[in-house]
């Protein structure tokens, strides 16, 4: 009994580290349209391929960041990673859409400040920069 | 078997001719399944899916190669506009042979328009334009009762409106064009019964002397073709409606005797209704389409995900009986009534790659190619599939 109470008691922080860990969904700075999470959803299921505002929508997941990745699939859109790896295959199969491209943090924002048609997500520790604007924070 | 591999290879290798020209990429990716079925009880079943797969009896034991397919999509774009994309898929059941299934240009004249000129699918069904990826759904197979017509592509042009329409994302599919193909081995049956393909059967009768030949090719060709397909999406809704008209269908047959027959048919029209929830936790589709004066079908899936794990059932119907509108029946018509009940159980093994089982209980009152033999006057079929699915 002690020994699964001390499990727990290793194991919760680690839990607790991820459960906590922010999720920032950023743009370029000019992007003026309204993005609320449901509008995140749909562009990362590929659902519509605008912004609120008309404007092409250009998804970027992040390739090198598994957790922060699945956290954004859980909490933003719903799904596991497995879910949305199906969603995308309907859509790259019958050609009506095109599957986010995958890059690192680093190369998320690099891209994203530099391209006002792109919309990614970044672990707390990339905000750093003044390129790029958060639109939404999932805790 | 090294011949037909090497086809397909040969066939992605011509869609790179253009690595490393400047400003033009090229992306291949592909799909694939393996599944094997076995009959469990009484006469059998078949999947009368487009292509014709699926045909078990208690002659085939566990089979693994009737459905079993690989497909391959290479892609080449020259800008942010212009590419061109192409699907080869070798299928079981065609002794793996590939075939062509996706060709065409594409163009994206807008941020919301998108232009094809070639070899499309066509996108009547909530998931027809993705039947062959197996993977992109929680079944082993799309409900066979509702996805059994073959214009699963057209050979001409589609506009592609992509945005919101009052405020609900839209996509929106008009195409036009023709399809000249194999003849459906099911709606082949269903029209008629002496129209055996050589599939499935051994000869035809030829319609001016009388006696039986074998058939011994027989071209399906559906000329002005036009359809249209909406899908709205209402944040985990989709609501999927289609409709398809064809302006004249061609059938030619060439028998062994090296005479030709030709028939024409009238135009019916196709309507596909079907709506979708799936909010990442439970899931739920319902799915209607009728082949004017030939059949209606439909389905409704329950399905729940835990973790990993995606289970599902699934009734579908079909009421197949060919009744002109005048309330002619056509002679020797084949009739389908059937019921299916389906539980399907989908394991993701990992993110591009899944294993799932399915158990299919068949019951039906005046089955085509399926006929009763112990003589209740029911065909009454259970099977069992096991699959693995995969994209790369």
């Amino acid at each position: 009994m002690k020994n699964i109470f001390k499990f727990f008691l290793i194991i919760i922080p680690f839990v607790s580290f991820y459960s906590i860990a922010d999720v920032h969904v950023i743009v370029h700075p000019s992007n003026d349209a309204i993005i609320k999470k449901l509008d995140v959803k749909k562009i990362f299921l590929g659902k519509t391929t605008n912004f609120k505002n008309g404007k092409l929508a250009i998804p970027i997941n992040l390739s090198d960041e598994i957790d922060i990745r699945t956290i954004f699939n859980m909490k933003i859109l719903s799904r596991t990673n497995s879910q949305v790896a199906r969603a995308w295959s309907k859509i790259e199969f019958t050609n009506t859409g095109t599957p986010p491209s995958e890059k690192t943090a680093t190369e998320v924002i690099e891209l994203i400040a530099n391209n006002p048609n792109m919309i990614g997500y970044i672990d707390s520790q990339y905000i750093t920069t003044k390129n790029v604007k958060v639109v939404l924070t999932i805790k | 078997m090294e011949i037909k591999l090497s086809t397909v290879a040969l066939a992605v290798s011509l869609l790179i001719p253009f690595q490393g020209a400047h400003a033009v990429e090229t992306k291949i990716t592909g799909f694939g399944s393996i599944i094997g079925t076995t009959l469990l009880s009484d006469e059998g079943y078949w999947v009368k899916h487009p292509s014709g797969a699926g045909l078990y009896d208690e002659d085939v034991g566990f089979d693994i190669k009737e459905e079993s397919l690989l497909g391959i999509q290479g892609a080449i774009k020259f800008n942010n506009k212009l590419s061109v994309t192409a699907q080869i898929i070798s299928r079981g059941q065609d002794d793996y042979n590939p075939d062509i299934e996706q060709f065409f240009v594409s163009y994206n004249a807008t941020n919301n328009w998108n232009l094809k000129l070639g070899k499309i699918r066509n996108p009547i069904y909530l998931f027809s334009d993705s039947m062959d990826v197996h993977y992109s759904f929680g079944w082993l197979r799309t409900p066979s009762t509702s996805y059994s017509l073959s214009a699963s592509f057209i050979e001409g042009l589609s506009a592609m409106y992509q945005g919101d329409i009052l405020g609900i994302s839209n996509r929106t599919i008009f195409s036009y064009g023709r399809a000249n193909k194999d003849p459906d081995p099911f709606l082949t049956e269903l029209f008629t019964r002496r129209n055996f393909t050589s599939k499935f059967g051994n000869g035809e009768k030829d319609p001016s002397t009388g006696e039986y030949y074998p058939l011994i090719k027989h071209k399906n060709d559906i000329k002005d073709a036009f359809g249209i397909s909406t899908e709205f999406y209402i944040d985990d809704w989709t609501l999927h409606l289609a409709f398809m008209e064809a302006g004249g269908e061609h059938d030619v047959k060439t028998y062994s005797n090296g005479s030709t027959f030709d028939e024409i048919y009238d135009n019916r029209d196709f309507y596909d209704v079907a709506i979708r929830y799936d909010d990442g936790n439970w899931m739920f589709i319902a799915e209607w389409n009728q082949y004017v004066e030939v059949y209606s079908s439909s389905y409704l899936t329950i399905g729940k995900y835990l973790d990993d794990w995606q289970f599902l059932l699934t009734k579908g119907n079909f009421d197949g009986e060919v009744v002109l509108a005048n309330g002619f029946k056509p002679p020797n018509s084949g009739q389908e009534f059937s019921d299916t009940l389906t539980a399907s159980v989908r394991y993701d093994i990992a993110p591009s790659i899944a294993l799932k089982t399915e158990l299919v209980y068949f019951e039906n009152d005046g089955s085509l190619i399926v006929t009763d033999q112990d003589g209740d006057k029911k065909i009454e079929s259970t099977i069992l599939s096991v699959g693995i699915n995969f994209i790369f």
